[in-house]
């Protein structure tokens, strides 16, 4: 059996390299990100080979930790689309799950980043060839690697199985979307802290934490070779112990989870809404006017709350904006920096709306068959972006001007903030009509993406830009004289406001005809 | 050619090479209720978005209440309650969210839209679903759901595609009285279905669609003749093709 889903696994490499271009390149890209993180692996372990021991071995136990902790962790944002991932798969195959469980193991062995971490580990072997008998510590270091990486591939299958059963719910999934899209936005933290971790790694600061680490069940592996590399046999036996020890209560865990899996669920939850009364008549809703445009905008405020796609942008908007106010303060940035977060805002906000329409997907019918005008259609979803989008960047802006340290420009950072976000509503109030793209539906992985719809995507954002940029120059013009002169941040404001809201008029107008005159078109699209 | 509630004359759809519609006419009287049955792929969700207006023919005209649909979408969209097959919903609304606000989409007033929405759903037994979002819906709530809002701003003409699938017997009892009612009322009701038995019970004319055309139409006693619907289906649909000799290993599991 394990040799069967081993090759099942060759024969969806196979066919995913036979498939279209696009699996094709993501296929290319996974083996290259594998090769690659594989031979920065190599030559770290072997040239470690070459400094100090203490240094050396505290660095093998902070990677191997690291390299546990991202097995565990990073697949449960990308790895949905593998089918040997869920036993539930083989729920129909009458198969004991000790024996599913080993399958289904070393079928992730023989994915490209499973099998670099296996054979990259094993350079283990050459950092710790030293010490008072270097072959029996070059041993205690091929052991160890396979221990290590084994808990690697393990902890990873025991952590997306265990996972899988709130994963599959709706909600689960929703929620590893926003925190997956939190641990993209922080990413660019990653830098920082690992400089600081290696300074004092060099200082000999974090001892204590590496010691914790050696012995912990994700680095007990990788610190035994370091241990037998100093002579000292038995800290290096305990360490295997401990390793071993791991493995075997990962994998009784594993077991009980695909055990877990092959058992048919019960009932699945169903969400209530909280907040909203069953009638519908929450008291902010009331303030909307009881027409088609005001039900057409309370759906839209809604979808922002309700809908994962949205919600993607409501937890990455304020990441982005928060770590450019807060840049100058925490490192040695140019304290002007923070100025930028408000027209980003601004436009990072008219970004999102680029192809808003397409979020609807087939349930676009609703509109049609409601006979809804096109004008009142492009209105609602601008006027519920903007009811809490224009108030959020206005005081974004001015955050940005004080923590910037130049009040004087608030004014101006105001005007160029409500410009962008203006001018960038309107191309988005025709591209999202003109130029739609399906996107995947809500729920799914926004990781994902939609085969085939690269090339529309690119289209569309491309075209956008190359629109707006032009429409953007006359506001930067009198940014940049404002730079000099703050008092003119005041016309920047005027300007900024009414050409921008001329502007989105135009946008809703245009977009307004065009999906009056091609609705089922639009729809057609759409229900791809 | 007689105009009906609703006909069609030389309709026409072509997906590339596909003929999926070819010139096909049909006139469903008013105040009937209207069955359309084909085998799988014959055309029957092609032809029913094409006269509600989801889909543009390619030929073709299309007369609702007197309206033309592909002329005047407004106003047909008016007269028109449509319930399609295979689109989506906006499924992030709970129930009378959603029939409240299809409602308010055709100009209802929010109070009016709301009390019909509650009395709908109360009917289709969904009032239970209180807030539950529709995105947690089983199957047969959606189709039940759906046909809430394809009735909340009382059209004259109602298009279901597939109206009956994934509905438990009891809520098919309920939406197949709601029918009858609403023709009796002077209604129009065009459904379509796969399943011979529920038309023959339900419908009281039909048309059978293959290959994008029309090949019987009238009351059911008309189109069934001797036998049953099901086996006049079967013929018209181009016969049963059999099981011939194979699959004789299947019966060795019973020894």
């Amino acid at each position: 059996m394990v040799g069967v889903l081993v090759r099942l696994r060759l024969t969806l490499l196979r066919n995913q390299a036979r498939g279209g271009v696009e699996k094709v390149l993501l296929l290319v890209v996974s083996v290259l990100m594998a090769v690659g993180t594989g031979a920065a692996v190599l030559v770290g372990l072997v040239g470690l080979r070459f400094v100090g021991l203490d240094l050396a071995g505290a660095a093998v136990v902070v990677l191997g930790a690291v390299a546990v902790l991202a097995w565990s962790l990073l697949p449960l944002l990308t790895s949905s689309d593998d089918v040997l991932v869920d036993p539930a798969r083989f729920a129909l195959v009458p198969l004991p799950s000790r024996t599913l469980a080993a399958g289904l193991l070393a079928a992730t062995a023989v994915t490209p980043m499973g099998a670099v971490t296996v054979l990259a580990s094993l350079a283990m072997a050459v950092t710790f060839s030293r010490g008072p008998a270097p072959a029996a510590a070059v041993a205690v270091a091929l052991v160890g690697a396979l221990l290590g990486s084994t808990t690697c591939l393990l902890a990873s299958r025991t952590v997306l199985t265990s996972a899988a059963a709130a994963l599959a719910g709706r909600r689960g999934r929703e929620l590893t979307i926003a925190v997956g899209v939190l641990m993209v936005a922080l990413l660019g933290l990653t830098g920082p802290v690992l400089a600081e971790v290696g300074e004092r790694l060099r200082t000999g600061a974090v001892d204590a934490f590496v010691q914790v680490m050696a012995w912990s069940p994700v680095g007990a592996a990788w610190s035994a070779p370091w241990a037998a590399a100093e002579g000292r046999w038995g800290v290096a036996g305990a360490r295997l112990v401990v390793a071993i020890a791991t493995l075997v209560g990962l994998w009784l865990l594993y077991v009980r989870a695909v055990r877990g899996r092959l058992q048919p669920t019960g009932s699945t939850r169903s969400r209530q809404v909280r907040g909203v009364p069953a009638t519908g008549t929450a008291p902010g809703r009331s303030l909307l006017p009881d027409t088609p445009l005001g039900a057409l905008t309370g759906r839209a405020l809604r979808y922002w709350v309700r809908d994962s796609r949205y919600q993607v942008s409501v937890v990455a908007l304020p990441v982005v904006v928060g770590m450019f106010l807060a840049l100058p303060g925490l490192t040695d940035a140019p304290r002007g920096f923070a100025l930028v977060a408000g027209p980003l805002l601004g436009l990072l906000l008219g970004i999102t709306m680029l192809n808003e329409l397409a979020f609807d997907g087939s349930a676009l019918w609703t509109h049609l068959a409601a006979g809804v005008h096109g004008r009142d259609d492009r209105s609602a979803r601008v006027l519920a972006m903007l009811l809490w989008g224009a108030p959020a960047t206005v005081v974004v802006a001015v955050l940005g001007a004080v923590v910037g340290d130049r009040p004087d420009l608030a004014s101006a950072a105001v005007g160029l903030s409500v410009g962008a976000l203006l001018l960038g509503t309107a191309v988005a109030a025709v591209s999202s009509v003109v130029l739609p793209f399906p996107v995947p539906p809500a729920g799914s992985n926004p990781f994902a993406g939609n085969p085939g719809a690269g090339a529309a995507a690119l289209a569309q954002q491309g075209l956008s830009l190359l629109v707006l940029v032009p429409l953007l120059l006359p506001l930067l013009g009198l940014g940049a004289w404002a730079w000099y002169t703050p008092v003119v941040g005041w016309l920047l404001v005027l300007f900024g406001t009414v050409y921008g809201t001329l502007l989105l008029a135009v946008g809703i107008d245009v977009g307004g005809r065009v999906m009056d005159r091609r609705g089922p078109e639009l729809l057609g699209r759409l229900s791809r | 050619m007689t105009t009906g509630a609703l006909s069609c004359e030389g309709l026409t759809k072509r997906y590339g090479t596909t003929l999926a519609v070819d010139r096909l006419d049909l006139t469903v009287p008013a105040g009937s209720l209207f069955g359309l049955v084909g085998p799988n792929g014959a055309g029957k969700t092609t032809t029913l978005s094409m006269t509600t207006g989801l889909l543009r023919p390619d030929a073709g005209r299309v007369v609702v209440a007197g309206v033309d649909v592909w002329a005047d979408l407004q106003r047909a969209h008016r007269v028109l309650g449509v319930l399609p097959d295979g689109l989506a919903v906006l499924d992030r609304l709970s129930g009378p969210e959603l029939v409240e606000y299809t409602g308010r989409l055709h100009g209802l007033p929010r109070a009016e839209a709301a009390s019909r929405a509650a009395e709908l759903l109360d009917v289709l037994d969904l009032a239970d679903a209180g807030r539950t979002l529709v995105v947690d819906y089983s199957a047969g709530m959606r189709k039940k759901v759906g046909l809430a809002c394809a009735l909340v701003h009382a059209p004259r003409v109602l298009v279901l595609d597939e109206p009956f699938e994934a509905v438990d017997p009891v809520s098919g009892t309920t939406i197949r009285a709601l029918l009858r009612r609403f023709t009796a009322d002077g209604g129009t009701v065009v459904v379509s279905s796969h399943v011979m038995a529920l038309v023959e019970q339900l419908c009281d004319r039909v048309a059978v669609i293959v290959a994008g055309q029309v090949v019987a139409t009238g009351t059911v006693e008309e189109v069934r003749g001797e036998g049953s619907l099901e086996e006049r289906f079967v013929e018209l649909s181009g016969g049963s093709r059999g099981l011939g000799g194979g699959l004789s290993w299947l019966a060795s599991s019973s020894g």
